[in-house]
């Protein structure tokens, strides 16, 4: 590995660790009392610091450095997740951010003094004026070269720490060994190990840690380098931590070590005595000295247990650990990789269907052995599919996180209030849409607070909370995902809306436009209602950008906007690849899939059950008439609306609620199919929202229920143009 | 190789309704026998429809149709010859493939100002071929779908 690539690892890595401090924030923000997310965030920043100093990234250390003083600072007040300097952090973390990607990618480093100024006057009183000690960073270069016991007993100071691990630690991945090997490195260790409170197997209880540990530690090296190791555990340990320096210079070394005890919160219990202790120091110094440096080797992991205990405790403890362990081991792939095993997949199955075919056409036993084996391929081909399905698709969440800093930068900047709520992150779509999500959510989200959200007076004036709240949710309906967000602010002011459409040209004076209509017109390109232009949104781009790129990506936006109460933006886009349960149904010869989601029930029918009123055919459907939709007729399939001696029915209902009879010739049961894009190589197509390769190798297209019920009751105009806008789009 | 293969370009030969044209061979990716294809709802006529090209869908534009030269009902003998423009493929349903063209840099000329059946919005250049002129087409233009008809 070269360095280059150790640096792209480094960022991928700062890159999650962001991620973590967004989670953070965001778990806070819903509830103040998880005090564990404040360390979560200090160690995310401190990890990234660590990475920076390993590199040399100075002003990467230094603003990172500054951040996690902050973090430090509230972590060890009594209710940290309530500090109202947490969302000074936030800020600085949105910097910190900046100063990632400036660095990774060469640019000019953001000018940081703003931060750090701020930084400096809320934490004035609370981080002495040192000279920051803990930025020398570079005295840590790793030394892989062993210790040689042969050299002179190091003359440093002693440190004994005394570790009582919680089971969080361990949860962690974290292990004393690996601390202790740390440790070692830095001068010469030694440690005892206290199972003095390990019970008897009748009372042992494998989620429970018993085991306390002694290191005892002789060191040259700064005292903070020692205090830099054993803080990354600090949340999940209980940790006392002294100093013992056998020469004299030991006195002008105490000021210093009552500034890193401060840091260590849940030591304080304990400092007493461990401060007591001190009178035995140079004894256990000594022989601290002495002990071999090979002993670290052979130190007994916390999960084995000690040698001698293991004849008594067979391992519960091991045996339950891997259950315990929240994440699994990740790796990184390209995603063209991914890609490439994806069509090499989707090959494999539509070649498997025509094997069963041409299989079962020879051979009618259904027990011949290769009759069994094809089934047995059968059912692996379709684990092996899910499998590789769920590698392609991701949760929205990344993207979402990254939103609730566009709501940060956009409050600060207009002065009001919002926070960002999420429903649905955990959504999976693939990873191509994710991608494409990024730049229209921004947009719509400062479009939201720029323009929905109302300053704190007025809302307080209007009886709302002072705070807006930006929703932004995400689920899958009728194979496509839908991500709305929507803000509980003013709404859109349909007035000036046409007003402004009127003064741009967009539409003649005077023309009668329905509510969504109007609505819509945001929509329109060069349209802007800010009365003043704010450099967040305004430019009378935004919405239009927003709905080209979600038509980029084969999806569709709708508005709807409820004045005094907010307004709510819809994208609906598709799944490019994913898995789709549908019904296989068929109409004038073609074989077509409607989601399975958006069926209600499925009827027959005779001819003359259907009804005809003002020339619209409907059918009785127990006590309610459902207007019925001709699909052969309705995709021009079939010239007029005949209709078969005796016909299916599916009571279909779209995402708004409206509900409808599909008439098709013929039922074929329900299957699960994998999307393909007609986007890829053609277009949009009207009242088709994707294809599917069937078992015979065919195509069958999957049906867009939303559009054809919408067209067809008349909640949305005619498609003639929006076909024609599309595809110019695509 | 001599000198004069370097900088002969080849091209394919197709048939639509008696007529030759011809395409040139790099931007070609495969050539296939005629399968039934999925028909495609409120879509021009020249837009057959779509078939499983190996997992990818693939649609099929009715040459003939898309030249306003009528409808070219296809066959078992006809031939879909699938192209590439940028990162779009497509299939072009033609009649047949009638021969792979080598032509000298000097053989290949502008369109001339001329009247013919096929709009000039579907056609680049001509080729002169053993005593024949073959129209080249503009293939960009008969699979793109913003294109609207103007024949």
């Amino acid at each position: 590995m070269d360095l280059d690539s150790i640096k792209v690892t480094f960022f991928q890595e700062c890159a999650d660790q962001l991620a973590e401090v967004e989670q953070g924030f965001m778990t806070l923000q819903s509830d103040p009392e998880e005090v564990d997310c404040v360390h979560a965030i200090f160690r995310a920043i401190h990890s990234i610091k660590g990475g920076a100093g390993a590199f040399g990234f100075t002003e990467l250390v230094e603003f990172a450095h500054k951040v996690e003083n902050g973090l430090d600072v509230i972590r060890n007040e009594p209710d940290p997740g309530r500090d109202p300097r947490l969302d000074l952090i936030a800020s600085a973390c949105d910097q910190l951010s900046d100063v990632i990607a400036a660095t990774r990618d060469g640019g000019e480093i953001p000018d940081t003094s703003d931060f750090v100024a701020k930084l400096s006057e809320a934490f004035a009183g609370d981080i002495s004026d040192e000279p920051e000690p803990e930025i020398e960073f570079d005295a840590v270069p790793i030394d892989l070269t062993p210790l040689s016991l042969e050299e002179a007993a190091p003359a440093g100071t002693t440190h004994t720490i005394n570790i009582k691990p919680t089971l969080a630690f361990y949860q962690r991945g974290n292990d004393v060994q690996k601390l202790a090997r740390n440790l070692s490195e830095l001068g010469e260790l030694s440690v005892e190990t206290d199972s003095s409170q390990v019970p008897n197997l009748s009372g042992f209880d494998s989620t429970k840690t018993y085991l306390c540990f002694t290191l005892r530690l002789t060191t040259e090296s700064p005292d903070d380098e020692v205090s830099d190791i054993i803080e990354w555990c600090e949340g999940d340990c209980e940790i006392t931590h002294s100093i013992d320096a056998p020469d004299g210079g030991a006195s002008d070394d105490m000021p210093d070590l009552d500034n890193l005890l401060a840091g260590f919160e849940s030591a304080e219990g304990d400092d007493d005595e461990a401060e007591t202790s001190t009178g035995e120091e140079p004894e256990i110094a000594l022989e601290a000295v002495t002990a071999p440096v090979a002993e670290i080797e052979t130190l007994p992991s916390p999960e084995a247990n000690l040698p001698s205990r293991e004849a008594k405790e067979p391992t519960p403890a091991q045996k339950d650990k891997p259950a315990t362990l929240k994440t699994s081991p990740t790796i990184r792939v390209e995603s063209d990789r991914v890609d490439r095993l994806i069509n090499l997949m989707g090959e494999a199955v539509i070649s498997q269907a025509m094997l069963a075919q041409s299989l079962s056409t020879e051979m009618d036993n259904r027990d011949s052995p290769s009759q069994n084996m094809l089934r047995e391929i059968e059912r692996l081909m379709r684990e092996i599919q899910e499998s590789v399905m769920a590698i392609r698709a991701q949760p929205v969440k990344p993207v979402f996180m990254r939103m609730s800093r566009i709501v940060r930068e956009a409050c600060s900047h207009t002065g009001k209030k919002a926070v960002l709520a999420l429903e649905g992150e955990n959504t999976e779509v693939d990873t191509t849409v994710i991608e494409g999500l990024s730049d229209p959510l921004t947009h719509m989200i400062r479009n939201a607070i720029d323009h929905g959200i109302e300053t704190p007076e007025d809302r307080r004036a209007k009886g709302k909370d002072e705070q807006g709240t930006i929703k932004l949710s995400a689920c899958h309906q009728s194979g496509r995902i839908v991500v709305s967000v929507e803000d509980d602010g003013a709404g859109l002011n349909r007035e000036r809306l046409v007003k402004k459409a009127t003064e741009k040209g967009i539409i003649e004076p005077g023309a009668e436009l329905s509510e969504s209509e109007i609505d819509n017109l945001i929509f329109a390109p060069g349209f802007s209602t800010a009365e003043q232009l704010t450099d967040l949104s305004g430019r009378g781009v935004g919405m239009d950008v927003v709905r080209q790129s979600i038509q980029a990506l084969g999806g569709r936006v709708s508005i709807s906007s409820n004045p005094g109460h907010g307004t709510q933006i819809r994208l609906s886009l598709p799944l490019t690849l994913a898995i789709l349960d549908g019904m296989v149904v068929r109409a004038a010869d073609e074989v077509f899939i409607v989601p399975l989601s958006c069926v209600l029930e499925t009827l027959s029918v005779a001819k003359e059950n259907v009804h005809d009123i003002g020339g619209k055919p409907v059918v009785k459907v127990r006590d309610t008439l459902v207007p019925v939709i001709n699909i052969a007729a309705r995709l021009g399939f079939r010239t007029i609306d005949e209709m078969p001696e005796k016909a299916t029915l599916l009571i279909v209902e779209s995402q708004s609620g409206a509900s409808a009879a599909l008439l098709v010739d013929q039922f074929d049961g329900q299957q699960q199919f994998v999307i393909k894009s007609l986007e890829a190589n053609f277009g949009r197509v009207s009242d088709v929202s994707a294809a599917t390769i069937l078992g015979t190798g065919r195509i069958a297209l999957i049906l867009d229920v939303d559009e054809i019920l919408e067209t067809a009751l008349g909640l949305r105009q005619n498609n003639g143009s929006v076909l024609v806008m599309e595809r110019a789009v695509a | 190789m001599t000198e004069n293969h370097h900088s002969t370009r080849e091209f394919i030969a197709f048939m639509v309704q008696g007529r030759q044209f011809c395409i040139d061979i790099t931007s070609i990716r495969e050539i296939r026998g005629w399968n039934d294809a999925t028909k495609l709802p409120h879509v021009p006529d020249y837009v057959v429809g779509v078939v499983n090209l190996r997992g990818t869908i693939l649609p099929i534009i009715d040459v003939s149709a898309r030249f306003g030269l009528g409808d070219c009902k296809p066959s078992p003998q006809s031939v879909v010859i699938v192209a590439q423009v940028g990162d779009r493929m497509a299939g072009m349903l033609v009649d047949s493939v009638s021969d792979i063209l080598q032509v000298a840099p000097d053989d290949i000329r502008d369109l001339p100002d001329m009247d013919t059946p096929v709009g000039a919005e579907y056609l680049r250049q001509v080729i002169l071929h053993e005593d024949a002129i073959i129209c080249e087409v503009l293939l960009e233009n008969i699979i793109s779908t913003t294109l609207q008809d103007a024949a």
